[in-house]
């Protein structure tokens, strides 16, 4: 059996360090901002490889002299 | 008058007080949660600087201020580089519930012993008529001529009340013991 997750309280009126464990409510909203960020991560993550893949078709019609789409051309002139 | 006509000369041996420790706390293996509680109202300004790493793999560690985990509550933007490219990005209210304006290392990610190194500003949080700014600095330097990591973010908190307290949670795992975060005042 896993031991529960704790947190580390540090009063700044007292400079008293506690270690307590988290209720059931921090658990679940740890574990809901976990699956929050690797939702924003991942849609983050999706758009770099996408501006990634215009980039580099852009370079290589450029390189063959072929017409690039607007897309294409966005990513390379601002 | 300064004894050697230069400003610096007229502070020896008094203690410059603008800029104050309040409080240190340093992750114990076990805890993925670090929280600063009944913060005192009076100063101007509170920094933390820290040195993070995460048991897990590298990533944000989220900042909220008075245990606020609404998404409703916070926008953030960012810039960042990785040594090859610069990107810049930004998530408007309702897509996070904190601040990630803190990216640590990780135990498992790279080099096993590296820390990364912020300093997140939070200014006038003691106003009760405003919402509220951080400014971060974060990154990690890993050695590597693309996997590294520097952040400039800037985060809004939509809220007027007064920062009494300041969690610190990471995402994946526990802040490892080569973890130390400080709270410091501004006068």
């Amino acid at each position: 059996m896993s031991e529960a997750p704790t947190k580390v309280v540090v009063d700044c009126s007292t400079g008293e360090t506690q270690i307590i464990p988290l209720t059931a409510e921090e658990i679940a909203q740890r574990d809901q901002d976990a699956a929050a960020y690797a939702t924003a991560q991942a849609e983050r993550e999706e758009a770099e490889a996408a501006t990634a893949a215009l980039k580099a078709s852009a370079r290589a019609k450029l390189i063959a002299g072929t017409p690039l789409t607007e897309e294409e051309a966005a990513v390379l002139v601002i | 008058m300064p004894i050697l006509g230069t400003l610096a000369s007229q502070f020896a041996g008094k203690p410059f007080t603008s800029f104050e420790s309040i409080a240190s706390a340093t992750g114990t293996g076990s805890s993925g949660t670090i929280t600063f509680s009944s913060i005192p109202q009076t100063y101007s300004s509170l920094q933390i600087r820290c040195v993070s790493q995460l048991s897990a793999t590298k990533g944000y560690t989220i900042v909220k201020p008075n245990n606020d985990s609404s998404t409703s509550n916070y926008t953030f933007h960012s810039t960042y580089g990785d040594g090859l490219t610069v990107t810049s990005d930004g998530y408007v209210t309702g897509s996070l519930g904190g601040s990630y304006s803190i990216y640590s290392t990780g135990a498992t990610s790279e080099l096993s012993d590296n820390v990364a190194a912020t300093i997140l500003d939070i200014h006038d949080y003691a106003s009760t008529n405003k919402y509220k700014t951080f400014c971060s600095f974060t990154g990690y330097s890993n050695n590597q001529s693309t996997n590294n990591l520097i952040f400039l973010i800037s985060t809004l908190w939509l809220s007027t009340s007064a920062i009494s307290s300041l969690t610190i949670e990471a995402q994946g795992g526990n802040f490892t013991t080569k973890t130390t975060i400080s709270l410091y005042g501004i006068k």
